[in-house]
């Protein structure tokens, strides 16, 4: 067992030398005072001398301890006053052999702990640096809830198992080696019978723990039952509460929760052993040491303080062996954690700029699609051989059904997606060819839903260009008409959003949106649907803060709400990842179609709620 | 975007005896198994005290004296006195383990029963991730508390008396050298206690910021690479990141120094003892087995403390985890039965009444603005509008999942807030337009736990026509049901919502129409199924489809929380309003 988990323990920490390597020589050097510091397990040796000399001694000439036992004449036999010096010896140097084991302990412990936070902070901005850099697609196959979880629990699990390896194992192993060579100085036959602690500690330890692994699968398989029941339970408030049902789930809750407690129960009987069998680890070997060295004192061939001593060893020895199985134990569950971040380290990042990247110094414009395909994962397609040119300057707005792929083009755009057939072209250059910083610095893309972070309303507008002065910052917010409005709050641009601070509108939110988008001065603006997060009474807001923007730019605005095409020069409609029509917005009228049919919909919805607003009134 | 810091972070005081109190009412349903619990530690630390005594003896009785007959008696006795001892520990640790247990179950109990009656609007504001940690981690972690840190606790509290006990009654001299250290300890305790509990705070609410920071980007993180800023952020990082470094660096200290000055003062009270215990056997006034036996108490006597100060933040986790469930149970139940609620009497007429009905999920964003209608018994009424018009809260109103602010609601003339909730909602089926649909065997989401019969529940399918379905299942009407219905089709799983609505047999049905599409085939059998769910009942329906509101008595077309206009479908259609339109636009395509 130990073998193998040393193996194991090898093979995780090859995984883990990437990032301990730096950091050597604090290892080397805490290891050394690791190595300095277990000279505290000398002190039984002084204890035996200590008492040795006591019970040796002479007083006023004779023997005071046990005439019967030591013949006269015996070198063992001291007198008062070297013994007294003896005393005094032994406890000097267990005070000064104690500071100094502390003194290194601590600088050691301190060295490698620091260290070993320091590589847990690496890894995290390793894996920060890293999530900047990696693909939506990569994103599109893990739920946020399961990268979160590997890069911060299986983070956490890295650092104490670092601190583990690192400080619990080497301590462990070096002061069991100077225990037991100091229990064979004292004498070899005590010191192989006290070799018997470490197979019944680790067999304790080995069987229990497995038993222990085994039944705590059971009971967290159980356990995976009742959260499911209580998410469903949940989940289906309203249908539970619709049917009256609340009682016939709380019997049915109580049953399950009842059958959960039936299955802890047997890792509590085996919990509850774990404390007495280590203890019999423990006593066993102490009462031989204090049966064959009751025999070996008789036989002359030990002193009482030297069984002093030895009881002080083996109670001293626990300790670690109890360490070391735990240190094995989760090494387990560390293997697991490092393959887990691995698999985020190790992604391929698909996307990145190429070698003599595209880096123009002023940007038309223009942009070329040509017979582009996009596929999502299960090979659908989202859109398919969509061709289209939209020259400098241009408005475009784009409206098609939920699902028609109108997202794609900002996706391929931006190029956080890449094309599966065709190009895409800015100025006549494959987006893929281009700088991605200098592409997406020439983007200003209004997301539907604005990222808008828990910070000061000015830091959420230059979210994009943080270097950006309060003059450009107040510009851009006028231009989007949100001056006047943040300036009625109580710290004006330096009010924080979010949970802590002032929740903002709708409305407020597109705009700050906006202004980001704008602060860099882009050649093309992308709104991805800016209408849907706002109702009715301030669409009109938002579409007079877009026009402004618009001018000397490429605008592409895809939209449900059909009232803000009426700042698009152009209307496509998109369905089934087609184009199904193109033209202006009369036109699209004049043809009766998707787009005729949308506006005419809409319009009466207008009348509905101008109807019964007007009945309120 | 999510919020920034959830209240699961927030770091909760060391110790609040409100807390406790609360908590030790979960104790006094096992008053005895506690009492037992007790007593056999009790025994069990008062033997365990008593070992290194019987050493010392076995050293200055037997083996001084050269007895080694005597030395293997007492051995046995202290191999004896140590097995009965570990028993009585693992008499203990049964008992107080499945206490834990039991508490936890209690409290988890009280926790979901509390959440079956909160209303709905509890629901809406909180997401089921984060109310699913109060029945799962939070417990847990008050139940680790119970079972490990309290026990330990005490169990090393009662070690350091006895110890403490003994080191007197066996030689006072010595118990005073040994303890002359003690003003230290506890000095080094208060110190360390006074700032672990500030450093580990600091270090929670940095490791909160760390990961409110890290679910931000995640979040947000295409929005942050299309910004281009990922350097921008990866310097935040490193800021939280470092922020967090130096918290847990700091603690770490304070820990280190703790335990080492610990270490260093038991090592100068066994340096002490040793040395005084030596100066005693050289003027013969004490025995060497019982300097062994001392330097074995001192042992005991610091490590209990040390143990002591270890469990210290399990008390901080557990008194936050506690302070989070008591939120929980302390939510105000706004949907109630007033006192004397009427129990309807059997089954309903089926007439429903809305009466001047005003009604906002959140004040001062009214959703309904006076609504009132009335449907005969077995009449069907149709809602028409726009989404968010309101025609969802109507429904949602009526089976009293959420309480309106002015107006009435009557059912045969008695208003729904007289009744008990029971009997109202039995009243009422409701069908979503996307069906709940229950993980267990299907029968079960028919019955839905109800005194329903079998056969009532298979009559119910075929009525609706869902039996077909079900009998090619694998297990038929045994067939078990993965988590939200993910194997049956959308129209299979409306069809199962349909049968599980009219095996409750019901005056009043609720039907929410399913927009999305599903293949003409189904679409037919559902039309067919309502049609016959309908007849005989009074039925409110929130319509997609034309034939539902032709043949309903009254169709209301609902706008921003008003009736805009009300009749049948042919007057309506006479009046050449809104509902004219809506009409030509929607359901042309359908007649056809």
């Amino acid at each position: 067992m130990c073998e193998i988990g040393i193996i194991f323990l090898m093979s995780v920490l090859s995984q883990l030398s990437q990032l301990i390597r730096p950091y050597k020589k604090q290892y080397v050097f805490s290891i050394l005072g690791l190595l300095i510091s277990s000279v505290d397990t000398f002190i039984p040796m002084l204890i035996s001398r200590s008492i040795d000399a006591a019970t040796f001694g002479y007083k006023s000439g004779l023997p005071v301890s046990d005439p019967l036992h030591i013949p006269p004449g015996d070198p063992n036999f001291i007198s008062t006053i070297d013994a007294n010096r003896v005393i005094q010896f032994a406890l000097i140097w267990t005070i000064g052999v104690i500071l100094f084991k502390v003194f290194f302990f601590f600088i050691s412990r301190y060295t490698v702990m620091k260290a070993s936070r320091k590589i847990v902070y690496d890894l995290r901005n390793n894996i920060y640096k890293k999530l900047m850099v990696l693909p939506d697609k990569f994103f599109k196959g893990m739920a946020t809830g399961e990268v979160m979880n590997r890069s911060s629990s299986d983070v956490n699990m890295i650092m104490r198992g670092l601190s583990v390896s690192t400080v619990q194992i080497p301590n462990s192993i070096l002061r069991a080696t100077m225990s037991f060579i100091f229990m064979f100085a004292l004498s070899w036959q005590l010191g192989l019978a006290s070799l018997i602690l470490l197979p019944l500690v680790l067999f304790a330890e080995n069987y229990l723990g497995k038993k222990i692994h085994k039944h705590y699968i059971k009971v967290q398989r159980y356990f995976d039952k009742v959260s499911d029941r209580i998410q469903e339970n949940l989940s289906g408030a309203r249908t539970i509460k619709s049917y009256a049902q609340e009682n016939a789930e709380n019997d049915r809750f109580t049953d399950l929760i009842n059958g959960y407690v039936e299955t802890v129960k047997p890792i509590n009987r085996i919990e509850a052993i774990w404390w007495p069998a280590i203890g019999i680890a423990i006593w066993i070997p102490i009462l031989v040491v204090l049966y064959i060295g009751g025999f070996l004192y008789m036989n002359g061939q030990l002193t009482t303080g030297n069984l002093a001593a030895y009881v002080s060893y083996i109670v001293l020895l626990i300790w670690p062996m109890i360490a070391l199985g735990w240190a094995f134990n989760m090494y387990y569950r560390l293997k697991v954690s490092v393959e887990r971040i691995y698999e985020i380290l190790s992604a391929p990042v698909s996307i990145k700029s190429p070698e003599n990247a595209y880096k123009p110094d002023k940007v038309k414009g223009d942009i070329e699609l040509s017979d582009v395909s996009l596929l999502y994962d299960g090979g659908e397609y989202s859109i398919k051989n969509i061709s289209i040119t939209i020259p400098h300057g241009q408005t475009v707005g784009i409206v098609g059904p939920v699902g028609a792929g109108k997202s794609s083009f900002t996706k391929l755009l931006l190029r956080t997606w890449d094309v599966d057939t065709g190009s895409v072209k800015i100025d006549g250059v494959d987006v893929r060819q281009w700088d991605l910083n200098e592409l997406r610095g020439n983007i200003g893309y209004v997301p539907q839903d604005a990222f808008l972070f828990s910070s000061s309303i000015a830091e959420n507008i230059s979210f994009i260009k943080p270097d950006a002065n309060k003059e450009e910052i107040l510009s851009v917010a006028q231009k989007v008409q949100l001056k006047q409005e943040v300036e009625d709050f109580k710290e004006g641009f330096e009010t924080v959003i979010g949970e802590r601070g002032v929740t903002l509108s709708g409305g407020q939110r597109q705009r700050v949106a906006i202004a980001r988008a704008l602060l860099a001065n882009p050649p093309i603006m992308i709104f991805d649907d800016p209408l849907s997060a706002v109702d009715t009474h301030t669409e009109d807001s938002i579409i007079d803060a877009i026009e402004p923007t618009l001018e000397d730019r490429t605008a592409i605005i895809i939209a449900h709400r059909v009232s803000i095409m009426r700042l698009c020069d152009r209307i496509i409609v998109i369905q089934n990842g087609k184009i199904t029509e193109d033209g202006s917005h009369n036109q699209l009228m004049e043809l009766g179609g998707y787009y005729a049919d949308l506006v005419e919909k809409q319009k009466l919805q207008t009348e509905i709620e101008t109807k019964a607003r007007k009945e309120v009134d | 975007m999510p919020s920034y810091r959830h209240e699961e972070d927030v770091v909760g005081k060391a110790f609040s005896w409100k807390l406790a109190r609360r908590m030790f009412v979960y104790l006094k349903p096992y008053k005895w198994r506690l009492v037992v619990g007790l007593f056999l530690l009790i025994v069990s630390n008062s033997l365990h005290v008593l070992s290194p005594l019987f050493i010392g003896i076995a050293i200055d009785k037997y083996i001084k004296n050269l007895d080694f007959a005597g030395l293997g008696w007492i051995v046995l006795a202290i191999l004896f006195l140590q097995l009965t001892r570990l028993f009585a520990d693992f008499c203990k640790s049964v008992v107080l383990l499945d206490t834990s247990q039991f508490i936890m179950r209690d409290i988890r109990i009280q926790i979901f029963e509390h959440f079956q009656t909160l209303q709905m609007s509890y629901f809406d504001k909180n997401p089921v991730g984060r109310l699913m940690t109060r029945i799962t981690s939070d417990v847990d972690a008050i139940g680790e508390f119970l079972s490990g840190s309290i026990v330990t606790v005490l169990s090393n509290i009662f070690t350091t008396l006895f110890t403490f006990v003994m080191l007197f009654s066996l030689d006072y001299r010595l118990a005073f050298i040994t303890i002359t250290v003690m003003p230290f300890m506890l000095g080094a305790m208060t110190v360390f206690a006074h700032y672990a509990q500030k450093l580990y705070r600091d270090v929670k609410i940095k490791m909160a910021k760390v990961n409110a920071f890290l679910q931000e980007s995640i979040t947000g993180v295409m929005d942050i690479q299309v910004a281009n800023r990922q350097k921008v952020n990866q310097r935040m990082c490193h800021e939280v990141t470092h922020e967090l470094f130096v918290a847990q660096l700091r603690s770490i200290v304070n820990y280190t120094l703790f335990f080492q000055s610990i270490d260093l003062l038991e090592t100068v009270a066994l340096g002490l003892l040793i040395w005084y215990g030596s100066k005693l056997i050289l003027i013969n006034t004490l025995t060497e087995g019982l300097v062994v036996a001392f330097a074995q108490y001192v042992r005991e006597f610091y490590g209990s403390i040390h143990e002591i100060s270890d469990r210290f933040n399990d008390m901080q986790t557990a008194m936050a985890s506690s302070e989070r469930i008591f939120t929980v149970l302390d939510e105000k139940i706004t949907i109630t039965e007033k006192p004397d609620a009427l129990e309807f009497p059997g089954k309903s007429k089926g007439e429903v009444s809305f009466e001047g009905v005003h009604f906002a999920y959140n004040p001062g964003a009214p959703v309904l603005k006076g609504i009132d209608f009335e449907v005969k018994q077995g009449e069907k009424i149709a809602l028409v509008g726009p989404t968010g018009a309101g025609k969802s809260s109507i429904i949602s109103l009526l089976s009293r999942l959420y309480d309106i602010q002015t107006g009435d609601i009557k059912i045969d003339g008695h208003s729904i807030y007289d009744l008990t909730l029971d009997s109202l909602r039995r009243q009422i089926s409701v069908v979503l337009q996307h069906p709940f649909i229950f993980s267990g065997p299907l029968i079960e989401n028919i019955t839905m736990l109800s005194p329903i019969s079998r056969e009532q529940a298979k009559d119910a399918a075929r009525l609706v026509g869902a039996e077909d379905f079900i009998l090619k299942l694998p297990d038929g009407y045994d067939t078990i049901m993965t988590e939200r219905g993910s194997t049956l089709s959308v129209g299979q799983r409306q069809l199962l919502s349909f049968a599980r609505a009219i095996a409750h047999d019901p005056s009043i049905l609720v039907l929410d129409e399913a927009t999305s599409s599903i293949d003409t085939a189904s679409e037919m059998l559902i039309q067919e199924a309502m049609q016959r769910m309908m007849s005989g009942r009074t039925s409110i329906v929130i319509a997609h489809r034309l034939s539902t509101i032709k043949d309903a008595n009254q169709v209301l077309v609902i706008g921003n929380g008003k009736i805009v206009e009300r009749g049948t479908h042919d007057q309506l259609l006479r009046m050449d309003g809104v509902y004219k339109r809506l009409y030509e636009l929607q359901f042309k395509g359908q007649e056809a």
